[in-house]
């Protein structure tokens, strides 16, 4: 056996290497992932991130006595058969909490510069809710609420909406008297991207800072006008966009095209990826990813897809990934080898979202409610900014799961009301290729 | 209070964090056994080195000099003396 990676941090020096008497029965921990490289398998623990190398020799024995595998039963990837790994997996939880870094200051920004949009996309989960833009006043007093939280150092700033651009002038406000302040930022955003051109993305660069842009395209040019609704009644909002992508390239901005896949338009997505290697193709700062539409933006639509449907579409969306990987449209994200301990911003400490009327939440999906406190006061709610961090009740579905360390599902999240056995299958295809492209750059590096 | 025990169980071990009671940040931190972790408790709750090896050696039967000398170097190791 060979170590590929040990232990992540702080487990590496508390855990302890296992010892048990000689000869008791072991299995395999829960969470342990195998996947199978040229002369051997890997093991991947998804509790404490080891990743170790078994020979074919090694990897034959696995099955009948994983025991027989030196070093398995030490670094826990083999554990006595009555061993329970929930109870080890919640343990590591609550250390990696007592041991978390005390945040003390919040320096991530989601800033919602208008809840008012200029798409009408049918799938909206902001559909009905109030369409407010920020006004300059309340920017100033956002800047200063930054400022006072930045307390010297550099700040990120994620501009959402609606749509961030349809309100652009309380960002170039907030950026100026963030640099006036001398605070330092950064900033990326999630736009349609119909509203930039030269004039805004030259700004963008010169004074949001801005480097990245998330975009997302439902299909085709047809497919795409027609979804995304816009409100203005000439041109094409597609070919539009995709001039704004270049321009953007051409500005050093990273674009991540977002491809929201449902049964609608999941077949169309193959015409668009193969529109977008034609386009695009090696452009490095591209990155293309496709997302089920309903399943997490609405929890409503979700549950009224069959399982038949779920698993058709689950499928279709594997085949595009896998499309968007050959056409190098895909960037892989990293290997992950530290503890998961939060979920997203919603429950973590240094960040926050600020509504275009000042309010401060958590979670930009609640936009008219669910707030914590406003910019332009000291106090908050401590009761609403905690309950973020509640956490579900467990599903039957939890007990057998591999990614049960890394599943965190609040009460207040939409997205983790349901685990479907697609989401878990994509999430096993997720790590296995992660693994595998770690694993390959090592050898490499070897 | 001039510092902060934080005890977390771990397979067979406990986790012992003594941080900043104002800043929480992490002063030291010692995987431990079953003894040292009850040490530590009793520690928290105020208990002198005296108390605690008496109130331990009727817990386990041990000598109460012994658990003393391991209760004293246990603490000047995560600076709690």
């Amino acid at each position: 056996m060979k170590t590929i990676l040990s232990m992540a941090k702080p487990l590496d020096g508390l855990l302890g290497a296992q010892r048990l008497k000689e000869g008791e029965p072991c299995r395999l921990m829960r969470y342990v992932v195998q996947q199978p490289v040229e002369g051997g398998l890997l093991l991947y623990h998804v509790l404490t991130k080891a990743v170790v190398l078994l020979d074919e020799d090694e990897a034959h024995r696995l099955s009948a006595d994983p025991a027989s595998v030196p070093g398995l039963v030490e670094g826990w990837f083999a554990v006595p058969l009555s061993h329970d790994d929930r109870e080890l997996a919640l343990q590591v939880r609550a250390v990696g909490k007592m041991l978390e870094k005390p945040v003390r200051r919040v320096r991530s920004f989601t800033i919602l510069t208008t809840t008012d949009c200029n798409a009408r996309c049918f799938y909206c989960y902001e559909k009905g809710r109030s369409r407010i833009p920020m006004r300059d006043e309340t920017a100033v007093e956002v800047a200063r609420y930054i400022v006072r939280n930045a307390a010297g150092e550099s700040v990120r700033i994620r501009w959402f909406g609606g749509e961030p651009l349809y309100n652009k002038g309380v960002i170039t406000r907030i950026c100026r008297l963030l640099q006036d302040a001398g605070v330092g930022y950064k900033s990326e955003m999630v736009s349609n991207g119909y509203l930039f051109d030269e004039k805004t993305v030259e700004e963008a660069v010169s004074l949001w800072n801005l480097a990245k842009v998330q975009i997302t395209l439902d299909g085709t040019e047809s497919v795409y006008n027609r979804a995304k609704a816009f409100i203005y009644p000439e041109g094409s909002a597609f070919r539009r966009v995709i001039g704004n992508m270049h321009l953007l390239f051409g500005a050093g901005i990273r674009v991540t095209v977002r491809l929201n896949v449902d049964r609608h338009n999941a077949e169309d997505l193959f015409s668009l990826a193969d529109q977008l290697g034609a386009e695009f193709g090696g452009e490095p700062l591209l990155n293309v990813y496709s997302h089920p539409l309903f399943e997490s933006c609405s929890v409503e639509a979700a549950v009224h897809h069959t399982d038949l449907e779920r698993k058709a579409l689950y499928d279709s969306r594997m085949r595009l990934q896998q499309k968007l990987q050959e056409a190098n449209l895909f960037r892989q994200g990293k290997f992950r080898h530290s503890l998961k301990l939060n979920r997203c911003m919603a429950d973590n400490d240094g960040a926050v979202v600020i509504l275009p009327d000042g309010h401060v939440g958590k979670c930009e999906h609640y936009t008219d409610s669910g707030w914590f406190g406003h910019v332009s006061e000291e106090d908050w709610d401590e009761a609403v900014r905690v309950s973020y961090k509640e956490l579900r009740e467990e599903l039957d579905a939890c007990r057998d799961c591999a990614f049960y360390p890394d599943c965190i599902r609040p009460v207040k999240c939409e997205e983790s009301v349901h685990c479907y056995p697609e989401e878990r299958e994509e999430k096993l295809a997720e790590i296995r290729t992660q693994l595998l492209s770690y694993y390959r750059s090592h050898e490499v590096s070897d | 209070m001039k510092y902060q025990i934080e005890i977390e169980p771990l397979a067979s071990r406990f986790v012992v964090a003594v941080k900043d009671p104002s800043t929480g940040d992490i002063r030291k931190c010692l995987a431990v056994n079953q003894t040292a972790a009850d040490m530590l408790r009793l520690k928290r709750e105020g208990l002198d080195i005296p108390s605690i090896s008496r109130t331990l050696s009727e817990q386990y039967g041990a000598p109460e000099d012994r658990i003393a000398s391991d209760a004293e170097a246990l603490f000047k190791k995560l600076g709690l003396d």
